[in-house]
């Protein structure tokens, strides 16, 4: 039970797969090879014989054929009917295009949030489905006649991109997920082997070195690496990630892991047409060449783009060959050929096995966003199944499919709730809501208005979120919001000994230093008298003054490395620019002083520049009646 | 029970006329024959409501409901409006509803529990639908057509669809609902089901065409056999045979 | 209507490749069928049963036919020739048909009858959409009843006295040289077309119309091309005293003015001064739609036109019968010179005085252009003449003209020909003409009396007159249709050397060919 805990302990870390902890590591076993995870009711298909005679008249359908979506029942089948995808392709069908199956809807919606996003700033989280629906409407509308039929076969269920592993150290409803992606081809075709390949995987972190040693060398191969780069209206990155974590020892003595970026490079060109969307050279094959001043720029930097990543890729061409994954996101046909296409010293190419895309949406080509991409394909996805919840939606089912017989078909009733239940919902509704958004002084008047009580929890108490973060406490700790936490704990009352279902108390929830900091200051401010700290499992208290100073040291240690590592670099880059200077000078022992030296026709036409045709032709008579001159004189003469 | 009918030579019974668990709603018209076929099923057990729409007759294709509600489109007047509500039950809400697609009678298409319409219907109605009719939403098209309100009629206990509708989409319709579907034709062949009968849980009441074999299924599929209004099915029936004897 | 003809063939679902998923029943029978492709929730028995799409086609018509010339009529009113069972006549049925337009044609074809039972039967197949996406194809057949008509152009053809007008053109002269002009101006400007008959009487033709106003057609062609005034007479045919119409055959009776080119005229003296002061003894040297004459003394050229003439009229003095052969001795020209006339003085003497005495005539000519020493030429020998006309007596009587009458005037040169030119490299057209006189004589055969023949004889030696002057005059040539001559025996190279003739026939004005047109008429005859 203690190794149990200890693993639990361990799962509240984020899990990177290719440092598994050895005990975990040790008892993961895969799962029956494709089996969702997710799967609520199992027992579901095996429906009584009776009442499948009774209810023949009743068509069971499982399966959509608009949207080639297969349910298990009719409550899937009814929220599938509800869903984007289905309306989506409900339209599309009456307007007379092809249906899209569930990975081409999702793949369509990525499509739309990136080319939709034109800032930086990722979409507000209250987006109505209903305006991404109408967005990519309007979008298809407008590409459906360019479109070429048929650009991927109709596939059958998609496969899962997660291959799901439990163990036996853990409670059988957690399992592991690993990104499907990160096998190689050979790997994916042996799931039995998988767990093997998983430890075969590892690797032992790093130490980080230190910052003069790395900047002095080239980026260059040591151990396991994979490369991944997005590309995508004008913007690319690209990035060399070792798959070997470093340690970090930072002030304090605290060890981090963190990917160690072997490279890294972004370009922007402005290359897509501003409010048309879609690039230039897109528009040139559409509907002929523009002939605007900003569409050669576009045309132009489209050039420059394609040239800058091609050199790039040639320059880290050895640290790609070597690559153990390529991990590329390039939609359209522009983007792919720039990447693809033959050319001289092609770095890349299209049937590598290595190659693959990103299993899940990724937006605008920014650095940050690469390492998010690989944080979380390198991430180990830890899934819990809640057996009370399992065995209620299974009653519920049952209930469901109890059969009434002569009576009108039973609905599914809605619970009878009392009236402080339904206010209690209320609340809750609101509550998450505002934490959510972190709005704290809305919350605090929230609170005193409608005079809650500190202890309050969330209603009903057995919905799956409301399970995992029982009060606000424990929601504002799990959403990482120190504001809130502070702003509960010292102004609301909370009490953070309070603990959740799985019986974790709200601090155990939090997921970075500073909401961790926020209780410890909580602590400090309130007192050790006030809450049973140790039962909340909060460690000693630190003033806010204390926590302050070292946030603020462990920045000036940051900016110091920066600097330090700025400085290294440009010693560096002086360094290189004088040895170049000096292999310029011994190559060439001619002239190097100034400027070329122009010729009679550019002296010319500098002397010319800005004049009017007149002038220019005075001048040019008086030039050449110069010239006639010189040539009467010198026939003279000879 | 089926019985034929027929408004002004109009077989299009669904156009002229609203019937659902708990009302029915039939057009003013020239006679009252129309109205005397509804009175003879329905004298009291369900109000029977003369009205018109927005001034104008078809009174089906303008409006839906079910047992709990009425929706009609905002060209209703304040009269009509306000003559509804003094004839309907308490129990039934009425609502007027600013919806472009204004025929609501021909996108909707609801029983008790359920209501299939339009794809194109404002996400607004969508809600006013669940609101005040009481029953779950589901954008769908019956034989690929839009228009789910004329091309089915729905009970509680059965629906017709569009008879060129596949064995599939049946399926999934039926499915969906929960209810069994059949395709099939009202008024000698009409494909316009929804506005050529219309129906409850005990009663339907179609075009004076229909063939006697339109009016079989009809009866079996929305098993008009069995029932018999406020559940007092078999009873009623036996007395009657009982009489008849005499 | 015969039902098994009749039965329509039900087209969709044919072919199933799958067996038939029944989702509905039909509406009728209570079958169960696959609605997905079914037509109107019907089964295909249904459908044969209930639908028929040639409902608005009638089943019997009538067809009209001549029995004379065997044309049938296809309305509303031409006939045209079809043999029974022909494409001609099944697209006469299948347009006689009403509602057929509404329907698709598939095929249509005979079915054979007896040609005595008057019955003409088709069969045709149709198709027509009935429900949405149904094509209903049917078969049926029409009967036609073959009725007699006699058409249009065998009840005028049966008819005699048909005509409702005629003009009956008239010009009081011994010779038909205008009416050969007028022959030609009517085949060029086609005004013959309506002509229902062309009859040559004495003195003139006869035109017979059916129509009034196609009469007065040619009346208006005829005043534009020839001097003439005409009288309007009608004869009451019938009458409908109740409605009071009433039916006139029309005639037009049209008279030429009786002075033909070379004539010579002696003016009026009144008329003379009125149109000039012209000397009055002219001659005619040209007539349009007005009489030109001309003083050949002076040149000087003056025009009667048609209603002056018909006030005063006058007769000609002496026409080309009474031309007399002289032989130019001197000729010297004025200088003067009108047109293509050209003023001379000569001396002429007669071709028969030549080698018996000496007497030579001076006068004057407008011939200048043409004349020769040498020559011969024709002209009236007034000398020699005795006329008895009051005009000419009044010239001789008045002061100021009678020293002015010259011995002898000029008309024209004379071309030494051969008694009849057989080989004209061109030839004129004629018209159909009935010649009473020649029915008569083809009746009596070979008795052919002494005066008919005269009149034949007269009748070439006018064409023939008329024809040199088409050579000799360019500008009444101008007016005409010259066609080649296709029939003309091709004279050997060498014959023409060798024949004695041919010098004189020199002189003698040609046609160039190039005025001449192709007859295509005779082109396709060749062809047969």
């Amino acid at each position: 039970m203690g190794d149990t805990a200890r693993i639990e302990e361990l799962l509240k870390r984020p899990l990177y797969v290719y440092d598994l902890p050895q005990e975990l590591l040790a008892t993961l076993s895969a799962k029956t090879a494709n089996q969702p995870v997710t799967e609520q009711n199992p027992e579901d298909d095996s429906k009584d014989p009776e009442v499948a005679a009774q209810e023949s008249a009743i068509a069971t359908s499982t399966q959509c054929s608009l949207c080639k979506v297969s349910y298990r029942n009719v409550q899937e089948q009814r929220s599938h009917v509800r869903s984007d995808h289905h309306r989506y392709n409900l339209k599309s069908q009456l307007r007379g295009t092809a249906p899209l199956d569930e990975v081409q809807f999702a793949k369509a919606v990525g499509d739309l949030d990136e080319s939709i996003s034109g800032s930086e700033t990722s979409e507000s989280e209250e987006e109505d489905a209903e305006t991404t629906l109408t967005a990519l409407l309007k979008k298809q509308a407008k590409l459906s006649e360019t479109k070429e039929e048929g650009d991927t076969a109709v596939k059958g269920t998609p496969k899962n991109p997660l291959f799901w592993f439990s163990s036996s150290s853990l409670p059988s409803n957690k399992s592991l997920g690993v990104y499907r992606a990160i096998f190689s081809n050979a790997e994916q075709d042996e799931p039995g082997h998988l767990v093997d390949t998983i430890r075969k995987k590892q690797l032992a972190p790093v130490n980080a070195r230190t910052n003069n040693a790395q900047a002095q060398q080239k980026p260059t191969a040591t151990g396991p690496h994979i490369f991944m780069c997005m590309i995508g209206g004008g913007h690319f990155a690209a990035i060399l990630v070792s798959l070997a974590p470093e340690i970090h020892r930072k002030q304090g003595g605290v060890e981090e892991r963190q990917a160690r970026v072997i490279a890294h490079k972004t370009f922007h060109r402005y290359t897509t047409r501003r409010k048309q969307g879609g690039s230039q050279s897109a528009s040139d094959a559409s509907r002929g060449a523009a002939h605007s001043a900003g569409s050669s720029l576009r045309r132009y930097n489209e050039a420059a783009l394609e040239k800058d990543i091609r050199e790039l890729l040639a320059d880290w061409r050895q640290m790609i060959d070597t690559s153990e994954l390529l991990f590329i996101r390039a939609t359209g046909k522009t983007n792919r050929r720039i990447l693809f296409d033959k050319y001289e010293g092609q770095v890349l190419k299209q049937n590598d096995p290595r190659v693959r895309g990103f299993p899940f949406n990724t937006r605008r080509a920014t650095q940050s966003e690469l390492m998010r991409c690989f944080k979380e394909l390198t991430r180990v996805k830890v899934s819990e199944v809640d057996e009370a919840a399992l065995a209620a939606a299974a009653a519920k089912q049952k209930e469901k499919e109890e059969p009434k017989p002569s009576t009108p078909r039973p609905q599914p009733q809605k619970p009878k709730v009392s009236k402080e239940e339904e206010a209690a919902q209320l609340h809750t509704t609101q509550i998450q809501a505002l934490i959510r958004r972190s709005k704290v002084p809305a919350l605090m008047s929230y609170f005193s208005n409608n005079s809650i009580p500190s202890s309050f929890t969330f209603q009903p108490t057995d919905s799956p979120q409301n399970f995992r973060c029982p009060t606000p406490l424990h929601l504002a700790a799990s959403l990482n919001a120190p504001a809130i936490v502070t702003a509960l704990l010292t102004r609301a009352n909370a009490d953070p000994t309070a603990t959740n279902n799985e019986g974790r108390s709200p601090f155990e929830l939090a997921g970075d230093r500073p909401t961790r900091d926020a209780f410890r200051v909580a602590r400090h401010e309130l007192g050790e008298s006030k809450w049973d700290w140790a039962s909340a499992k909060v460690p000693s208290a630190v003033s806010k003054a204390d926590a302050d100073t070292r946030a603020e040291r462990e920045r000036k240690a940051a900016e110091e490395e920066e600097t330090n590592r700025r400085k290294a670099d440009l010693g560096r880059l002086k360094k290189e620019d004088a040895e170049r200077e000096a292999q310029m000078a011994a190559t060439k022992p001619g002239r190097t002083l100034g400027a070329v030296e122009k010729t009679a026709a550019e002296k010319r036409d500098e002397e010319t520049r800005g004049m009017t045709p007149e002038m220019r032709m005075r001048l040019e008579r008086e030039r050449r009646a110069r010239a006639a001159e010189e040539r009467f004189r010198r026939m003279q003469g000879s | 029970m089926a019985v034929r009918a027929q408004f002004e030579n109009s077989n299009e019974v669904g156009v002229f006329s609203r019937l659902t668990n708990s009302y029915a709603i039939v057009a003013v018209g020239g006679s009252e024959n129309f109205y005397s076929v509804f009175e003879s099923e329905l004298q009291d057990i369900i109000p029977i409501c003369h009205a018109t729409i927005a001034g104008t007759r078809i009174v089906g294709r303008l409006t839906v409901g079910n047992k709990n509600g009425l929706l009609v489109p905002t060209t209703t007047t304040d009269q009509e409006l306000q003559h509804l509500r003094n004839t309907l039950p308490d129990s039934v809400k009425i609502q007027r509803i600013e919806e472009r697609l204004s025929a609501l009678g021909n996108v909707i298409c609801c029983n008790d529990h359920v209501a299939i319409v339009h794809p194109d219907l404002e996400r607004e109605t969508e809600e006013i639908i669940a609101d005040v009719l009481g029953v779950e939403v589901f954008r769908q098209t019956v034989a690929d057509n839009v228009l789910t309100g004329s091309y089915m009629a729905l009970s509680n206990q059965g629906g017709i669809v569009h008879p060129k509708t596949s064995v599939r989409d049946q399926d999934e319709l039926s499915s969906l609902l929960q209810v069994p579907l059949v395709a099939g034709s009202v008024n000698r062949g009409s494909a316009v089901v929804g506005a050529g009968m219309v129906v409850n849980d005990w009663l339907a009441i179609t075009g004076l065409d229909t063939t006697a074999t339109e009016l079989s299924v009809v009866e079996s599929v929305f098993r008009l056999g069995e029932m018999a209004p406020g559940g007092q099915g078999a009873g009623v029936n036996k007395e009657s045979i009982v009489e008849s004897f005499y | 209507m015969s039902m098994d003809l009749d039965a329509p063939v039900y087209m969709t679902g044919m072919q199933q490749d799958e067996p038939i998923i029944a989702t509905i029943l039909c509406c009728n029978c209570g079958a169960p069928i696959d609605g997905t492709t079914s037509a109107g929730a019907l089964c295909h028995d249904c459908v044969r049963l209930t639908i028929d799409v040639s409902q608005g086609i009638q089943r019997e018509a009538t067809l009209h036919m001549c029995r004379d010339c065997e044309r049938w009529l296809q309305p509303p009113n031409s006939w045209v020739v079809a043999n029974l069972e022909s494409k001609e006549l099944l697209a006469i049925c299948l347009r006689k048909l009403t509602g057929l337009n509404k329907v698709r044609i598939i095929d249509a074809s005979f079915i054979w009858t007896e040609p005595h039972s008057r019955r003409v039967k088709v069969k045709i197949t149709i198709q027509q959409e009935a429900f949405e996406g149904t094509i209903v194809q049917q078969t049926f057949e029409v009967v036609f009843v073959v009725a007699n008509q006699q058409c249009t152009d065998c009840q005028t053809s049966f008819t005699h006295h048909a005509f409702r007008a005629t003009i009956q053109l008239r010009q009081k002269v011994p010779h038909k040289r205008t009416f050969l002009y007028l022959e030609q101006l009517i085949l060029k400007n086609g005004a013959h077309k309506d002509t229902l008959n062309i009859k040559e009487v004495k003195d003139g033709l006869d035109f017979y119309y059916a129509h009034r106003n196609q009469a007065e057609k040619m009346l208006d062609f005829l005043c534009s091309v020839a001097p003439c005034r005409y009288t309007k007479s009608s004869t009451l045919i019938s009458q409908d005293t109740h409605s009071g119409t009433k039916s006139y055959k029309f005639s037009f009776s049209v008279e030429l003015v009786p002075i033909v080119k070379d004539d010579l005229v002696a003016l009026p003296i009144k008329l003379a001064r009125q149109i000039g002061n012209i000397s009055p003894l002219a001659i005619c040297h040209r007539v349009g739609t007005a009489v030109n004459v001309m003083d050949p003394q002076t040149l000087q050229t003056a025009e009667v036109p048609t209603g002056t003439y018909w006030r005063s009229p006058f007769r000609s003095l002496a026409d080309v019968t009474e031309l007399k052969e002289f032989i130019v001795m001197d000729i010297e020209p004025v200088g003067k010179s009108n047109g293509r006339y050209h003023l001379a003085e000569a001396t002429v003497a007669r071709a028969s005085d030549l080698g018996s005495n000496d007497k030579t005539y001076f006068t004057r000519t407008h011939l200048g252009a043409i004349l020769h020493v040498g020559d011969s030429v024709l002209g009236y020998h007034l000398t020699d003449t005795n006329f008895n006309d009051p005009n000419f007596d009044a010239i001789e009587s008045s002061n100021q003209y009678r020293d002015a009458i010259p011995d002898v005037v000029l008309i024209k040169k004379h071309y030494a020909r051969k008694k009849k030119p057989k080989n004209r490299a061109w030839r004129l057209r004629r018209m159909a003409r009935e010649h009473e006189e020649e029915a008569l004589a083809a009746g009596s055969g070979a008795a052919q009396s002494r005066k008919q023949e005269q009149e034949q004889e007269r009748l070439e030696a006018d064409f023939e007159m008329f024809l040199r002057d088409v050579e000799e005059d360019q500008e009444l040539r101008s007016t005409l249709d010259l066609y080649k001559n296709r029939n003309k025996v091709q004279q050997p190279v060498g014959d023409e050397m060798m024949d004695e003739d041919s010098d004189s026939d020199d002189e003698v004005p040609k046609i160039n060919m190039d005025e001449l047109l192709d007859d295509f008429d005779e082109l396709n005859m060749n062809d047969q």
